[in-house]
């Protein structure tokens, strides 16, 4: 990013860019918050993010919250930078696990979300790019199907198994070993 | 809508027992309608996202979790397999009763079982999508010939980008098994010559092996970059010559070798040398052409039979950055020396760790590191005296801490620049602290950060020393005033959080 002189600084902190969701909502976000999203971020440097830049997939619900991640995730970065050039070697300084800690806590409010939500946002993730949230929301979908049994799973996202009896003995005898 | 946050089956039942009570409210009671409705308000959400973000779920799940997602429905069926990671680990495949650490043969040949079919089974499928990582941790058990040549033959038609092979033994107790071993572990290597090839990292154990076996190996395996050697023996008198061009990491955890010389090994950058057998008139280790090694680690529980190391013999020409010397609670084998002996040989050195060293020994003759290297920015100490396990009597002689005691004068007019951080893992209240501490302080000007720590205890029995670690504010305090006394510019003192240990009660 640039950040040259202390009014370079400024003027990028200041920089805003409007995002329309698909209700047509407008946000306005900083630049830094806006380019978490790598989609968005290609945006800005090809020029055309005057006038807002229109988000066709993402309803302004699902918008608000991907907004208040980007948020606190790049304040959060501005201020890993801060840290480690004052003091690397002491990474496990109070300050940074503090700091680290509270990031954690965020994020695991974050998540607390229903299940559509979750769903949406990470198609919304996905669609813009933000590696970090798709990365969080993925993991939290992992985490809910870890050490369940097929069956569970099914139940628990309404999957309907369209497999035969035949089908199914062929995978069972091809995958045993995943399930001894 | 259900909540996700509430997994539970029974919850999840109890929802929808709700939603029916209100469709039947207010819709027919019709059994087709209401299926219907049902289907709607709770659609499968999961099923309907693209399957590269199905993928990447699954590859975060490990291997057979997310093979056993295959079986939920047609939509599910192959979308394990797109993994660009493929970790295949014996100890995945553990029973219910995965508490105890010994584990039976025939446990160990079920899982080792179901290696091989994973393997086959994922290397087997007819898709070309490529790995960036096949990593495979196997027992060397006969019928693990099966996954060498399956990766053998996949190199073939496939674009695997990386491979990694941790091969566990199967008995390690005799020397007939470590034999056995040896000869199973070459004939692999004979059988998968492609797979070996491509070996980017190699982690064996318990082998017994020839020198000429380990150099056939290492000319073989031309790109590894990692390779470790757990308990391999070539013989009290074996020397191994080592030159790779790619090797990055290389270690050697309590093996039996007569000595190691590194003679050209352009690409290395971490060394790791555990455990030496003693020779008093030639160093277990010699280092030829290694430009870019940064990193070494040296363990060893020194008895008096072996020969103190002059680091700046040791080192000849190589430029460490960081070096991490553990003594095991015993003698310390290593000399201190005068900086105008080592010349620029520890100019590039940042940091220094130098663990369990024992309680009889006093820190001082650390000093020789200061004098000597002049970027050195961070000093770790680890002062420890509990070794776990009992050498056998007739050996107790030989391990005598006392013996050769390093002593080492340090300049009193030293002064150092660089120098932020010192950090002491079992530090007490006594004098042979205060006294280093006031010597580290005096001289190195910019120092930021000291660190106190607790001695913690001991990882396999628990034993935690009583040590006098100052567990009160005011014994903090007090430490504190007497570190600024001898300074005048800022210094910041950690100690570790009150709450962890109880206080003694006033």
């Amino acid at each position: 990013m640039a950040s040259a002189g202390s009014g370079d600084e400024k003027a990028a902190a200041a920089a805003m860019i409007t995002l329309i969701s698909s209700d047509n909502e407008k946000f306005e976000v900083t630049e830094a918050t806006a380019t978490l999203s790598q989609t968005i971020r290609h945006m800005i440097e090809d020029g055309c993010t005057d006038g807002g830049v229109p988000l066709p997939n993402v309803t302004s619900k699902i918008l608000a919250r991907v907004i208040e991640y980007c948020k606190k995730h790049a304040t959060a970065a501005a201020g890993e930078e801060g840290s480690s050039s004052s003091f690397s070697d002491a990474a496990f300084l109070e300050v940074d696990r503090a700091f680290l800690e509270e990031l954690e806590e965020f994020d695991d409010a974050f998540l607390e979300v229903d299940r559509a939500t979750l769903f949406d946002l990470i198609l919304a993730a996905n669609y813009l790019d933000i590696k970090g949230l798709l990365n969080l929301t993925c993991q939290k979908v992992a985490d809910s199907v870890k050490g369940k049994t097929p069956e569970q799973i099914r139940e628990m996202y309404n999957i309907v198994n369209d497999l035969t009896p035949e089908e199914e003995a062929e995978i069972r005898r091809e995958t045993q070993w995943a399930f001894e | 809508m259900t909540d996700f946050v509430q997994p539970k089956a029974v919850e999840m039942a109890a929802d929808v027992k709700e939603l029916k009570q209100e469709d039947l409210a207010t819709k027919q009671t019709d059994q087709e309608d209401l299926a219907s409705t049902k289907q709607t308000d709770e659609e499968d959400w999961l099923s309907s996202l693209p399957d590269d973000i199905l993928s990447s779920i699954l590859e975060r799940l490990q291997l057979h979790e997310a093979a056993r997602t295959s079986i939920l429905s047609r939509r599910w069926r192959y979308l394990f397999i797109f993994r660009s990671q493929v970790v295949i680990d014996a100890d995945a495949f553990h029973y219910k009763d995965n508490k105890s650490s010994m584990l039976a043969l025939g446990d160990l040949a079920q899982r080792n079982a179901c290696v091989v079919k994973a393997t086959k089974s994922m290397l087997a499928q007819s898709s070309q999508c490529p790995i960036s990582l096949l990593r495979i941790r196997f027992h060397l058990v006969e019928e693990s010939i099966g996954i060498i040549h399956r990766v053998d033959g996949a190199l073939s038609d496939r674009k695997i980008a990386t491979v990694h092979f941790l091969i566990l033994p199967e008995g390690h107790r005799t020397e007939d098994e470590l034999v056995t071993n040896g000869r199973r572990f070459m004939r692999f290597f004979y059988a998968g010559p492609r797979a070996f090839t491509s070996l980017s990292y190699l982690h064996i154990h318990h082998l017994m092996l020839s020198i000429d076996d380990v150099v056939n190996v290492l000319n073989t395996c031309k790109k590894l970059e990692h390779l470790i050697f757990q308990s391999c023996e070539c013989g009290f008198e074996s020397v191994l010559q080592i030159e790779h061009p790619h090797l990055t990491t290389l270690v050697f955890d309590g093996c039996i070798f007569g000595k190691i010389e590194l003679n050209w090994l352009p690409s290395l950058k971490c060394f790791s040398y555990w455990t030496w057998f003693f020779s008093q008139d030639q160093y277990p280790l010699s280092l030829g052409y290694v430009p870019q090694l940064s990193t070494l680690n040296l363990r060893n529980q020194a008895s008096i039979m072996h020969k103190s190391i002059r680091l700046s013999e040791l080192l000849c020409n190589a430029t460490i950055s960081l070096l991490d010397l553990d003594f095991e609670c015993e003698r310390i084998w290593v000399e201190p020396e005068a900086p105008k002996v080592f010349g620029p040989l520890f100019q590039y050195l940042q940091i220094l760790i130098l663990q369990n060293i024992h309680e009889e020994c006093d820190l001082d003759w650390t000093m020789f590191f200061l004098e000597a290297a002049p970027l050195l920015k961070q000093v770790s100490i680890k002062v420890w005296d509990h070794a776990c396990y009992n050498s056998a009597e007739e050996w107790q002689d030989m391990y005598q801490k006392g013996y050769n005691l390093p002593r080492w004068e340090a300049r009193a007019d030293l002064k150092h620049c660089n120098l932020k951080v010192l950090s002491i893992k079992g530090y007490q209240v006594e004098e042979k602290f205060t006294t280093y501490i006031r010597r580290v302080v005096e001289a190195a000007a910019n120092l930021k950060l000291i660190l106190l720590s607790h001695s913690g205890s001991c990882e396999q029995c628990e034993f935690s020393p009583s040590t006098r670690y100052p567990r009160t504010h005011e014994e903090r305090l007090q430490i504190k005033e007497q570190i600024e006394e001898w300074r005048s510019s800022p210094l910041k003192i950690g100690f570790e959080p009150l709450e962890c240990r109880p206080s003694p009660t006033k």
